[in-house]
């Protein structure tokens, strides 16, 4: 008996120490696929007039009645700009709904009125505020040009004699960034180059551009604009390094590396970021051997040139250019 | 001549002599197995408003297989076993359809008269939290004129009736004498290959056991158990091995009281599941514990025993929780129904006589099932997340010809399922046996009749507005006869029905278990099967016997129709 007794005790501490589980479970909250949604605490948003370039954010709250898919979407009412914050969460706040100033879709914002709406996948109902920015978000990183100031002094240019030639600053609605950019258009029925610019380090200061050795973390931004019904743009841009340091870029004896871009997808305007270790030798397109040392030295880099191209039996060329700017650590955040 | 006839005599009787000898004496040699001849004529129906000019309404099948196994001893300590399969499907003429494989093989022996060893396949059980084969479903519920049919299947997939799972592998038994605190100590050893590297991607997978079963006297014993399934690593190049160890430790005590018997058993302990070198893998934790008393008379004529059971819901033990049936699998016969070809899903008819549903080998992770045949129990008695009461009775009575039986069950969820609420579970179950060596006052006819029934209910309110409420109830019952009409000719005769209604969520889960989403499960509706058949026992081993049966289901939810198939069986099955 005495045993029996033994296995009761131990039995009812072993149960004794199980435990159930009251406010945890297992798998998604039945409450979110089923229940009723309800907004508990309307759409706001803290500061309705955001200077970015204060380091200043904008975060959004509201309460839901449950867990949902929902997406909140900010529209530049001038630029067109467009962000959107999506998440799966009762409640919007700091951690899952603050604005930077980014941009989601091109262009940037500019100081400007903004609608903000907050929309579901499951749920039919639709939350609107409005914010404005003050001062659009700054972008951080070794600028080359944003054609806000007009044409750079210290720059170069060809532009060849064909039809329609268009190598000019624009300031209009179009711009991908603040107010201006750059046209670059034109039909030459005899050579590939319509025409080009070479930026050299000169025009910054010093003979190379102002940059980290490391390859890896350095990257090549430039936002380009393809037109619509023409899908024949090529923008070669070539990275001249200067590798055995005597000040000047030697043909044929040092490292010249490519980055060739086709506007023949999307209209409009896109980013396009290239990571400095990536870039590579290219001879009218294909990859060759490096010219130089065949190291990816974004210090020695003494010129940076920008071919506008296109095949000569294709008619007239345009692509729309601005904000050229090397970033570190990343690609750059529009 | 006198002396040559007294020369004879002496000669023959000496070799009668030695004859006897060696009968006595164990064989070095001997073969044993098993064959088996079976037919299916089955014809399809369907209740359709438009005939179903696509799919053939009858099918026919069967084969004929013979295992034959060599048994042999080369030693008084050292024994050899293979079988071999040879089967040939109705049909297959001049060697087509004829199938040779190794059916068994192992070598056995005793080190030393101390240690005792197996190499090879080994069918291999240990405790029903740690390694054990669990019923599959409708099973124990099964007239004797389905079981026929089912125990081809269980035959065929090495589903023994002492829950065991074969293995390949090795194993070592061993034992202690002590001369005080306990009395004896046997040690047991055991670790086979669950799955070949494929030296790439899959790693060799193994489960292994060790177990220590003391005895402190004749009231009072117990074990300690380790089981594990994992990965070995170096044996592939994939770095992320399983590792899924379960520590039990059980005890187990009698006291008699005049008539009574009072004993207890106890069994406790705790798993691990985790994936070394895999960042994204859960590590699972979780804990068990069993408890049952039971009462008996001296006499055996009645018991009850009761308990309380509590499974963690991250309790994983692949070498307790690994189901039979393959639910995700597809039926052979009739896979496809009306002029849309839709798919058949799984039905009684299938699992009670086919083959390839059948799972042969440890499974990690939960294997998937279907909450219309057990919704409480899917995993065994070490199915997870669940807590509560456990009782049986049994009882037998007129002169030991009736006996009794009822189960239940009580048990709720330890964490809730998509909710902070618990599924309650509910289950009944009773059973009836009438046995009687002659129910004829002149001749010796026996008559064997059961009476079998099963009750689940699941059921969970909704605790928010617009969540459904789970709510499952199902039945089974089955009920058989068996009478001897001639000597040693029965008629046998059986029904099994089956039906199923409410609503339950099924679980949607990712590569390591972890519940992502629920899909709802509506069930409305039946199957039954039954039938009557001429057996003929030539000897306890060996008996032919024919039966017709027929199945029927209506689904009241569902594309398909109701629909049904008789079947017509023909079975030769003999043991040597």
């Amino acid at each position: 008996m005495k045993r029996i007794a033994l296995i009761t005790a131990i039995s009812t501490l072993l149960l004794a120490g199980c435990t159930r589980e009251t406010d945890l479970f297992d798998g998604p909250d039945l409450n979110d696929l089923y229940g009723e949604f309800n907004l508990l605490q309307a759409l706001a948003v803290n500061d309705s007039e955001i200077d970015f370039a204060a380091g200043e954010k904008a975060v959004f709250t509201a309460e839901f009645s449950k867990n949902i898919n929902w997406t909140l979407t900010i529209t530049g009412q001038e630029s067109g700009a467009v962000k959107t914050i999506t998440g799966f969460s009762r409640t919007l706040d700091a951690s899952n709904a603050t604005w930077d100033g980014t941009t989601t879709q091109l262009p940037m914002f500019r100081p400007e009125a903004c609608d903000v709406s907050l929309t579901f996948e499951t749920e039919e109902e639709v939350y609107e505020t409005s914010v404005s920015v003050e001062t659009a978000r700054p972008v951080e990183g070794l600028l080359l040009e944003d054609f806000e100031a007009g044409w750079n002094p210290g720059w170069g240019s060809f532009v060849q004699s064909g039809a329609d030639m268009s190598f000019v600053i624009r300031t209009d609605e179009n711009a991908a960034q603040g107010g201006s950019y750059y046209d670059m258009g034109g039909e030459v029925g005899w050579d590939w180059l319509i025409g080009l610019i070479d930026i050299p380090g000169s025009a910054y200061g010093a003979p190379t551009f102002d940059l980290a050795t490391n390859p890896d973390n350095i990257y090549f931004n430039v936002l380009l604009s393809k037109q619509p019904d023409l899908s024949n743009a090529l923008v070669l841009f070539q990275f001249r390094e200067d590798d055995n340091g005597d000040g000047v870029y030697t043909d044929g004896e040092e490292d010249m590396f490519s980055l060739e871009v086709a506007l023949n997808d999307q209209d409009g305007w896109q980013l396009i970021s290239a990571r400095y270790a990536d870039l590579v030798t290219l001879v009218n397109g294909a990859p060759a051997d490096p010219i130089g040392n065949g190291l990816n030295e974004p210090d020695k880099l003494i010129q940076v040139s920008i071919l506008m191209l296109a095949n000569p039996v294709s008619g007239y060329a345009q692509a729309l250019m601005d904000l050229i700017i090397f970033t570190e650590n990343g690609p750059l955040k529009p | 001549m006198h002396k040559q006839l007294t020369t004879g005599i002496f000669c023959t009787l000496l070799c009668l002599s030695t004859a006897v000898q060696a009968q006595q004496t164990t064989p070095k040699f001997t073969v044993n197995g098993a064959a088996r001849s079976i037919y299916f004529a089955d014809v399809l129906e369907q209740e359709l408003a438009e005939p179903d000019t696509v799919t053939p309404p009858r099918q026919n099948s069967g084969h004929a297989l013979a295992d034959i196994g060599v048994n042999i001893r080369p030693s008084e300590d050292l024994e050899i076993q293979g079988m071999v399969r040879i089967r040939n499907d109705f049909g297959g003429f001049w060697g087509a359809g004829v199938t040779f494989d190794i059916r068994q093989l192992y070598l056995k022996g005793v080190l030393n008269k101390v240690v005792r060893y197996q190499l090879g396949d080994i069918n291999y059980q240990l405790t029903k939290y740690t390694l054990y084969n669990n019923d599959q479903e409708l099973y124990d519920l099964s007239p004797v004129l389905l079981a026929h049919l089912s125990d081809q299947v269980m035959y065929d997939n090495f589903q023994n009736l002492d829950h065991s799972w074969r293995q390949q592998g090795a194993a070592v038994d061993f034992g202690f004498n002590f001369r005080s605190v306990i009395e004896s100590a046997d040690m047991h050893l055991f670790t086979s290959r669950v799955m070949p590297s494929n030296f790439a991607t899959v790693s060799d997978r193994l489960f292994s056991s060790a177990s220590i079963e003391w005895v402190q006297g004749a009231y009072l014993s117990g074990a300690f158990t380790y089981a594990s399934l994992y990965d070995l690593k170096g044996t592939s190049r994939n770095d992320i091995l399983l590792q899924n160890p379960v520590y039990t430790a059980s005890l187990s005590s009698e006291k008699s009281f005049g008539n009574w018997t009072l004993s207890g058993d106890l069994e406790a302990g705790m798993s691990q599941t985790r994936y070394l070198e895999d960042p994204l893998a859960p590590e699972r934790s979780d804990v068990f514990s069993d408890l049952m008393f039971q009462l008996q008379d001296a006499g055996g004529k009645l018991s009850i025993s009761a308990g309380y059971k509590w499974v963690g819901p991250d309790f994983r033990s692949p070498g307790a929780q690994t189901k039979r049936v393959l639910f995700d699998a597809y039926p052979a016969a009739f896979d496809r129904l009306t002029n849309n070809q839709l798919v058949r899903s799984l039905t009684m008819l299938d699992l009670i006589r086919e083959s390839s549903l059948y799972n042969l080998q440890l499974s990690e992770g939960l294997m998937v099932y279907d909450p219309r045949y057990d919704n409480i129990t899917p995993y065994g008695a070490a199915t997870p997340n669940r807590q509560g009461l456990q009782a049986n009775a049994t009882c037998k009575l007129l002169d030991d010809r009736l006996s009794a039986n009822l189960n239940g069950l009580m048990l709720t969820e330890v964490r809730g399922q998509g909710t902070t609420s618990y599924r309650q579970f509910n289950r009944l179950e009773a059973r009836l046996n009438w046995e009687q060596e002659s129910y004829s006052k002149n001749k010796t006819r026996a008559l064997k009749a059961s009476v079998s029934l099963r009750m689940d209910n699941t059921s969970r309110p909704a605790d928010q507005e617009g969540v459904p409420s789970v709510d499952l109830s199902t039945m089974i019952a089955g009920t058989g006869l068996e009478i001897e009409i001639l000597e040693k000719t029965d008629l046998v005769a059986g029904l099994l029905y089956h039906s199923y209604s409410g609503f339950e969520f099924m679980n949607q889960t990712d590569a390591y278990g972890d519940i992502v989403n629920f899909n709802e499960f509506n069930a409305d509706g039946s199957q039954w099967m039954g039938g009557a058949g001429i057996r003929y026992r030539f000897s306890d081993q060996v008996y032919v016997m024919g039966q017709y049966n027929n199945f029927g289901t209506s689904n009241v939810i569902g594309t398909l129709p109701a629909y049904g198939v008789s079947q017509l069986a023909l079975l030769f099955s003999m043991e040597f």
